[in-house]
């Protein structure tokens, strides 16, 4: 495929979908759906996506097998003995029009994507995660069983206590970290975008920044009790963005979203590409609609840079695409 | 499946109850029963029929027995020094295969899970630390899965019995027996090496 893929056709010819099975494959999983079964054409029980990547010189092909609730992945028809030992392979950054929710929406939408990005660049994050997660649920049902049938036996709660503090310390200590090295990323982007020197920020805010969770859960447990869930933790974190000083998500105009939007996915790119060391694959679903003329030509002139490698995306309109990129790029055309 | 009998049906659906068996295996069985004698049946049902009659579980263990006392637990020639604690009785059958160890057991019947509503009431803790207080335990083995619940069961018992004078172990971690290094996955590997044990543990150095 040429560096720069432009998938075109009718509304609802299945343009997203070819680019989510790019994505399907690098991450198995739906970037637009969190249920598997939603990924399966209705009426049937199962699907199959294949695709043939060429990393390193060296052309793989990479198949996904779903049915009934079992994924299966293979690399050169060999099965991957687990599934997460696929995961960081190849790694893609998608763009969609709907993405204003990570800053419109809630702050689980933000650590997710925080948590998607760590996860795939830092094994011990995504286990210390799964760990706590799994804590944080028994930790709750313990919770929940108290206020049913009372125990003064809070030996169990010692232990969740304690082991919910270890992962949570080094969660947050890389999420501190990631945010360190994601900004200056991100205030660049921004500014190439859409010019002007206003000045961007992003700020990790966690109860953790004041005291270790292990103070925390101690000191709360009457809250927790009353609650019936654990009311302060790193699954609590959230990440405030601004512009010119400004809240985003209440003050930005749909402007500025948009161009801090794009600017988080770019940043993501160029965090990714560095720390893993390679070029992760960037789709772009439908956002030439969404943009006007002069921030469209320095996306584009940004993602033809050295920094970035293959892109794919679509657009209704192959003509404005054509026009965009010049008639000297290398542009390849799928007509679905 | 549409059944010309109803008592070949019968059979089948309860077949079909046991783990593992799907409706048609069920009728693979029952077919073959068919083709014994009758006396032949009778033997196999009134052996499954006394089993579950029969059966008891150890008062001082909680493993299945024939009697009030199993036979691990009456056995004198087995070590009575080591309690080596247990989730279910499968465990206890897959450590007397090993042929490893000749102390006593003790099953807890299950893991601390509150998620599934399995707290320490639930769990044969309070008889495991009688049986420490008045018999001559020294040393109590924890073989619990290495999971979140597993951990919690191991700390929970740990600190129930931390007044009482016995040692708390736990069985290794790590890379499997006869395993190789590559094809570990990295959870393990990492835990191996962090957890790492002198050259001792393996092989005595002559001349030291």
């Amino acid at each position: 495929m040429s560096p720069v893929t432009c998938i075109t056709g009718p509304n609802g010819s299945g343009k997203t979908n070819l680019l989510d099975a790019v994505y399907y494959l690098c991450y198995t999983k739906s970037y637009f759906s969190a249920y598997q079964q939603n990924s399966v054409q209705n009426g049937l029980d199962g699907f199959r996506v294949t695709g043939n990547f060429n990393r390193q010189g060296k052309e793989e092909s990479i198949s996904c097998k779903w049915k009934a609730g079992k994924k299966e992945i293979y690399a050169n028809d060999v099965e991957y003995e687990k599934v997460t030992d696929h995961i960081g392979v190849y790694s893609a950054v998608m763009i969609a029009p709907d993405d204003t929710e990570l800053i419109n929406g809630s702050s689980e939408l933000r650590r997710k994507w925080v948590d998607s990005i760590l996860g795939q660049v830092d094994k011990t994050y995504l286990e210390k995660l799964m760990h706590y997660q799994r804590l944080l649920l028994q930790r709750n049902a313990w919770l929940k069983n108290q206020s049913v049938k009372p125990s003064a036996d809070y030996t169990e709660l010692d232990y969740y206590n304690a082991e919910m503090d270890m992962d949570a310390a080094y969660i947050y200590e890389q999420r501190k970290i990631f945010l360190e090295q994601f900004l200056p990323l991100l205030d660049n982007f921004y500014h190439r975008l859409c010019g002007g020197k206003e000045p961007v920020n992003v700020v990790y805010t966690s109860d953790l920044s004041q005291k270790p969770l292990k103070d925390w859960l101690a000191q709360n447990l009457q809250h927790d009790l009353r609650y019936q869930r654990t009311l302060r933790g790193i699954h609590k974190d959230d990440w405030d963005f601004s512009v010119n000083n400004l809240q985003l998500k209440q003050f930005g105009s749909q402007g500025q979203k948009k161009s801090f939007l794009f600017a988080m996915k770019l940043a993501q790119y160029a965090y990714l590409s560095k720390v893993q060391g390679h070029l992760p694959i960037l789709l772009l679903d439908d956002i030439f609609e969404k943009l006007d003329q002069s921030r469209m030509e320095a996306l584009l002139h940004i993602i033809n840079g050295d920094d970035f490698g293959q892109v794919i995306l679509t657009d209704t309109h192959p003509e404005r695409i054509r026009q965009a990129f010049g008639t000297g790029a290398e542009v390849g055309y799928i007509y679905l | 499946m549409i059944f010309s009998s109803k008592l070949v049906e019968d059979a089948v659906q309860e077949f079909a109850k046991l783990p593992g068996i799907g409706k048609k295996t069920a009728l693979r069985m029952v077919l073959q029963l068919l083709r014994l004698e009758e006396g032949e049946v009778d033997e196999f049902t009134g052996a499954v029929s006394r089993m579950r009659h029969g059966v008891k579980f150890c008062k001082e263990c909680h493993n299945v027995s024939d009697s009030e006392v199993c036979g691990i637990c009456v056995n004198n020639g087995r070590n009575r020094h080591q309690i080596c604690v247990v989730e279910t009785i499968r465990d206890v059958i897959a450590i007397e295969s090993t042929q490893q160890y000749n102390g006593l057991y003790h099953v807890l019947g299950g893991i601390l899970s509150p998620l599934d509503g399995i707290g320490p009431e639930q769990l044969n803790i309070g008889t495991l630390h009688n049986r420490i207080k008045n018999d001559d335990a020294t040393e109590i083995i924890m073989a619990l899965s290495p999971t979140i619940e597993g951990d919690t069961t191991v700390y929970y018992i740990a600190r129930q019995l931390k007044d009482l004078p016995v040692t708390i172990t736990t069985i290794a971690r790590g890379i499997s027996f006869g395993g190789e290094l590559e094809y570990a996955d990295e959870m393990t590997l990492a835990r191996s090496i962090a957890k790492r044990l002198p050259i001792e543990n393996y092989v005595t150095i002559q001349g030291k």
